[in-house]
């Protein structure tokens, strides 16, 4: 009787060890690999227990291939110390740009890798930074650098020698109130990109308050409305190095938002770039290009205002994307714990509903504060899928019970997108990068190793950067566009469809803005899932003129050129 | 027959017994140390009886009672996992307490639980169907869900039960919307808005149901009439746990609560109940001073304007606020020293550097104030403001005689907003019927403007500019009309004494003349208050 149970137990021990072996380890999904590809940054709050405000809302990053040999590269902004007389003159050099100089080994893999060039470069940022955007303002078709601070902005105009100047004073589009985000995009039509920047509060750290958590009544930062709003700017780009602040004579000026994020994107269809700006605890803008140079601000009819009960949520990433493939751009906007991060679906006409419910978002989000997100087709399997990162604003009352000593981390979000305009909450399958709990802010989203997945570069407040490898579907096929003008210079704000017969899908468009405070890659990625054909895509450019391009082969980039293509009428 | 009675009871008890959670002996963590300590002591007598009804082995119903309290208590001042750990053991010790099922259903609500929060308030309608609240939460969480037809199930019972409330009736607009019923939901959003008036969060869903509809600008105006109330649930259990609370927090909430609803006479005791709890606290202060103040109750205002502005030296909007109650008052010069006295904590401030100028106006300084309001035009950040600030120059320049130079500053205000200021309008209107010559189709115009702010408003005022108005139109008949209703209304105000030219204007639309000033030299808008 033994024996038969010894020998039992033998071959259930067998059995279970050799499903063990048969079974693949499934690999995370993303890897973080900041430390081996020399990326070791951490942004700095400069906390030192007097809960200024702007300690718990930076920073950002960027993503921008700025000497254009085809790998991006990495801009991360800096806080520091923060206090009062404390000013740029007395921080360190922060901001870090860090160039991609990734290569591939003999067996063809690439090894990412990154070299920290700022003084090379020449970028001596000491404000107290918020966000970045980035745009070739100068159409020199180098990208260049908007950084925003609490505090002065700069902005580094590319050289297109390896090395950038602060051309901040004589563009004129500095503004010196608390900026967190900013987009770069041709608003009135003339081929030259404006410059929407976007404030959150009135404050200095003079006059901070106090404010303490519900549930411990200790000390902890204040909420938005202990302040006023600090307005935003909209500069318009005159040409010749210099924009002027259009912000009242375009309509912006009576502003009263905590702004934190901004898109620029034609959202109504009628073919002028418009501009949403996610605001924290008022209802957010929907900036409608009324042409001419003047916007008015239509989001409480166009229903992106307030969620569907009619309440004003804490705003802080948005994105807009094609979530369920009609042709038009929805909006994503991720918000505080207790509200659930909000997806506003397009009718094509530039009204929207409130469908976080029926797309599975609003639950998930409740736990978590969000920051930095956007629609990314991470699996390439053609769906627009959502990584969100969270980090909270207040003490969370679970961390702050076990005497944490920095009770504002929370775990990162992966919501695939699936049929019927549902999206599913993978994070427990997305690996460790997803478990980790930390305060995460800005993220900024490109293909750093030119594979076609989209990669992550999340900055975290008082703890390291993480530079996130996408390991997603490596079978899965996809097509690649970089759409330029005749000079060679992007031009974002094309978009692109797949023609699959008589049928565009798959609208994607070319943008560096949204998210958090931060840059992304303005290439376009098609994810094509199992097609391994050629394929033929249609570009819609800015100026209206639409082309078609192909067959082009999958599994690589292609830079499409304006006016090379097959005009289309379709 | 005996089988058909004896099978709900034998399903309801069985369907109770299984939600019934695991009793938890341990006393869940009080924050007494962080607490205010009224509400510290609130908590601690609500622990001590659990304490002594568990030592004593006290029999179920006690012991189940005094979970209960506790449970009470902590939800009274928002400490929700206390009240949780408390009414589930008061649930385990004794499951047919209807109260204690709900209260764990709107914690769960509140916490962003729907499906739990549909469980716990089933438990609770399994007890008694006819719980209106229980009713309207459930469908509100089915709603949130996304449970369209056990939502619609739920608000039905819930309005056939109580067909006065509104809560009911919004919640099947709600559910209408979602079904892109639209018509059926502006019906019924209409009906809950006649039951609850003041529920202004009710106009955004009409606006969506109008814009449903293709009727944009309905929509619109509903829209911006939308504001944070919320459709009142009435929850005689929740008020009763809420009686519990000794939080100042509390009771300033009640009070902008019932201030919201313009309720003025409960707010106050209770701002005076939360400044008792916290007698530093500048927001009680400032709310207790306002309403009072709105209520002519202006010595008791004042105090406690100045006490706020004590605590908070450097802060102009106490010096603001006393500003506001000494012109109320017709004190300027009180309004005066406490305007300077805000200027000089925010030299810059373009509200009180207005005030001031306003008050040059009332005292018959027009040149001083015409030349203040025309430098703060030129400072102001917003067309809102502008507008405003013209408005005011309009007038000084009318006082002084300026009727030109006084309509391109109306016109000016006028212009810049796409929705302008009803002042700016009347006064428009007033000065092309009297001063200066306007042709008809500036005369139309004005009468256009007129009519509008009559049918918005019909009163004195709009009455009588109607009245200037058709007079210089060579309309005599209307304007006498319009003129007579503006005197009835001044009767009745008791105020047509101190308005002699209206009586003035009567006479010459009698005398088929137009009237003799757009605003005569003693007319309100030349005065405070």
């Amino acid at each position: 009787m033994v024996t038969r149970l010894l020998r039992l137990l033998v071959e259930i021990v067998s059995c279970t060890l050799l499903i063990g072996l048969l079974t693949p380890v499934q690999a995370d999904w993303f890897e973080d690999v900041a430390e081996s590809a020399g990326v070791d940054f951490r942004y700095d709050s400069g906390m030192q227990g007097q809960f200024f405000f702007p300690e718990i809302m930076g920073g950002g990053a960027a993503l921008l291939d700025y000497d254009r040999d085809g790998l991006l590269d990495l801009y991360l902004v800096q806080g520091g110390a923060i206090g009062p007389g404390i000013g740029p003159d007395e921080r360190q050099r922060g901001d870090r740009l860090y160039r991609n100089v990734s290569r591939q080994d003999e067996d063809g893999q690439w090894r990412l890798a990154f070299e920290d060039v700022t003084e090379a470069a020449g970028i001596d940022a000491r404000g107290y930074g918020m966000g970045a955007a980035v745009g070739d303002y100068d159409g020199n078709g180098y990208p260049d650098l908007y950084i925003l601070n609490f505090g002065d902005n700069q902005l580094w105009r590319n050289d297109g020698d390896g090395t950038f100047t602060d051309v901040t004073a004589e563009v004129g589009v500095n503004d010196p109130r608390w900026s967190v985000s900013g987009s770069f995009a041709d608003h009135d039509g003339d081929g030259l990109l404006d410059l929407m920047v976007v404030n959150y509060a009135d404050y200095s750290v003079e006059d901070n308050k106090v404010c303490r958590a519900s549930g411990t009544s200790r000390q902890d930062y204040c909420s938005p409305s202990a302040y006023p709003p600090a307005g935003d700017s909209l500069f318009r780009n005159l040409g010749q190095g210099r924009f002027e602040d259009v912000t009242a004579s375009a309509g912006l000026g009576d502003d009263k938002g905590h702004g934190l994020g901004v898109i620029s994107a034609d959202l109504d269809g009628d073919g002028r770039v418009d501009i949403y700006v996610a605001n924290d605890g008022s209802p957010n803008y929907f900036w409608i290009n009324r042409g001419e140079g003047r916007f008015s601000d239509d989001a409480m009819l166009a229903g992106n205002a307030v969620n569907s009960d009619g309440a004003s949520e804490a705003s802080m990433g948005v994105d807009a994307g094609d979530y369920d493939d009609d042709g038009d751009e929805d909006i994503f906007l991720t918000h505080l714990r207790r509200e659930s991060n909000t997806l506003y679906r397009n009718d094509g006409q530039g009204w929207f509903d409130d469908v976080s419910n029926a797309s599975g978002l609003a639950s998930p989000s409740l736990p978590m504060t969000g920051f930095g997100t956007a629609f990314v087709d991470v699996d390439l399997d053609g769906r627009l899928d959502l990584p969100v990162v969270n980090g909270a604003v207040t003490e969370e009352p679970e961390l702050a019970a076990k005497d944490d000593p920095f009770p504002y981390h929370q775990p990162n979000q992966l919501f695939l997108g699936g049929e019927g305009g549902r999206f599913a909450d993978r994070s427990a399958d997305a690996g460790a990068a997803f478990s980790r709990s930390r305060s995460s802010r800005g993220a900024a989203f490109g293909d750093l190793d030119n594979d076609g997945r989209v990669d992550m570069v999340v900055v975290n407040v008082n703890a390291p950067a993480e530079v996130l490898l996408n390991r997603m579907s490596p079978e899965a096929r996809w097509l690649g566009i970089e759409p330029v003008d005749a000079e060679g210079r992007i031009v974002t704000g094309t978009r692109a469809w797949l023609v699959d017969g008589e049928r565009l899908r798959l609208l994607r468009r070319s943008r560096r803005d949204g998210s958090y405070a931060s840059a992304s890659d303005p290439r376009i990625v098609l994810g094509l899932g199992a097609r391994s054909d050629a394929v033929e895509v249609e570009l819609r450019w800015p100026d209206g003129l639409r082309e078609r391009f192909g067959p082009l082969d999958v599994g690589r980039y292609h830079r499409l050129t304006r006016a090379t293509g097959e005009e289309s009428n379709l | 027959m005996k089988h058909a009675l004896i099978l709900p009871f034998a399903v309801l008890a069985l369907s109770l017994s299984a939600q019934a959670r695991a009793f938890d002996a341990n006393m869940p963590d009080l924050p007494l140390d962080e607490v205010a300590e009224p509400v510290a002591e609130v908590l601690g007598e609500a622990r001590d009886r659990v304490v002594r009804a568990e030592r004593d082995g006290a029999d179920e119903v006690v012991r189940a009672e005094a979970w209960g309290h506790l449970g009470d208590v902590a939800l009274a001042h928002d400490l929700v996992s206390v009240a949780r750990h408390a009414y589930t053991n008061a649930i385990s010790l004794r499951e047919s307490r209807q109260e204690w099922h709900y209260l764990l259903g709107l914690i769960e609500l509140g916490e962003d639980r729907p499906e739990s929060a549909i469980e716990r308030f089933g438990y609770a309608l399994e007890l008694y169907p006819d719980d209106y609240a229980a009713r309207v939460h459930r469908g509100r969480a089915h709603l949130a869900l996304g449970q369209l037809d056990a939502a619609a199930r739920d608000f039905g019972v819930a309005r056939d039960l109580a067909p006065q409330h509104a809560a009911a009736l919004a919640g099947l607009g709600r559910v209408a919307l979602e079904r892109e019923e639209f018509e059926q939901a502006v019906s019924l959003f209409n009906a809950a808005l006649e039951r609850a008036p003041g529920s202004n969060r009710l106009y955004y869903q009409l606006g969506r149901a109008f814009r449903g509809l293709g009727e944009v600008e309905q929509a619109r105006r509903s829209m911006a009439r939308s504001g944070d109330i919320e459709v009142p649930v009435p929850d005689p259990v929740l008020g009763q746990v809420q009686l519990l609370s000794r939080s100042a927090q509390f009771y300033h909430e009640l009070a902008l609560s019932e201030a919201d609803r313009g309720r003025l006479d409960a707010a106050i005791p209770l701002l005076e109940r939360a400044l008792e709890l916290e007698p530093d606290n500048p927001s009680f202060l400032r709310d207790l001073g306002d309403a009072l103040a709105r209520q002519g109750r202006m010595e008791p205002a004042r105090q406690r304007f100045q006490r706020w502005a004590e605590l908070a030296p450097d802060d102009l909007e106490p010096w603001f606020y006393l500003g506001q109650l000494g012109e109320m008052q017709g004190d300027l010069g009180r309004a005066t020293e406490a305007y300077e006295a805000a200027l000089e904590r925010e030299p810059a401030d373009l509200d009180a550097r207005a005030a001031l100028a306003r008050i040059s106006l009332f005292l018959g300084d027009a040149g001083s104030a015409a030349s203040s309001f025309e430098s703060l035009v030129s400072e102001a950040a917003s067309p809102e403001a502008s507008a405003r600030f013209e408005y005011w120059l309009g007038l000084s320049r009318l006082r002084q005689g300026e009727c030109a130079a006084a309509a391109d500053a109306f016109e000016q205000a006028r212009s810049r907003l796409d929705s302008p200021d009803a002042r700016v309008l009347d006064a428009l209107a007033r000065l092309r019927s009297t001063c200066l010559e306007a042709d008809t189709a500036a005369l139309d115009q004005a009468l256009a403007w007129a009519d509008r702010l009559y049918r918005r408003s019909p009163g004195l005022s709009s009455a009588e500019t109607l009245a200037m108005v058709h007079a210089a139109r060579g309309e005599f008949d209307d304007a006498v009309d319009f003129q007579a209703q503006a005197m009835f209304e001044a009767v009745k105000l008791g105020e047509l004494e101190g308005r002699p030219w209206m009586q003035e204007d009567m006479a010459r639309y009698r005398d088929e003349r137009k009237a003799a000033a757009p605003f005569a030299d003693g007319h309100p808008v030349y005065q405070a208050n």
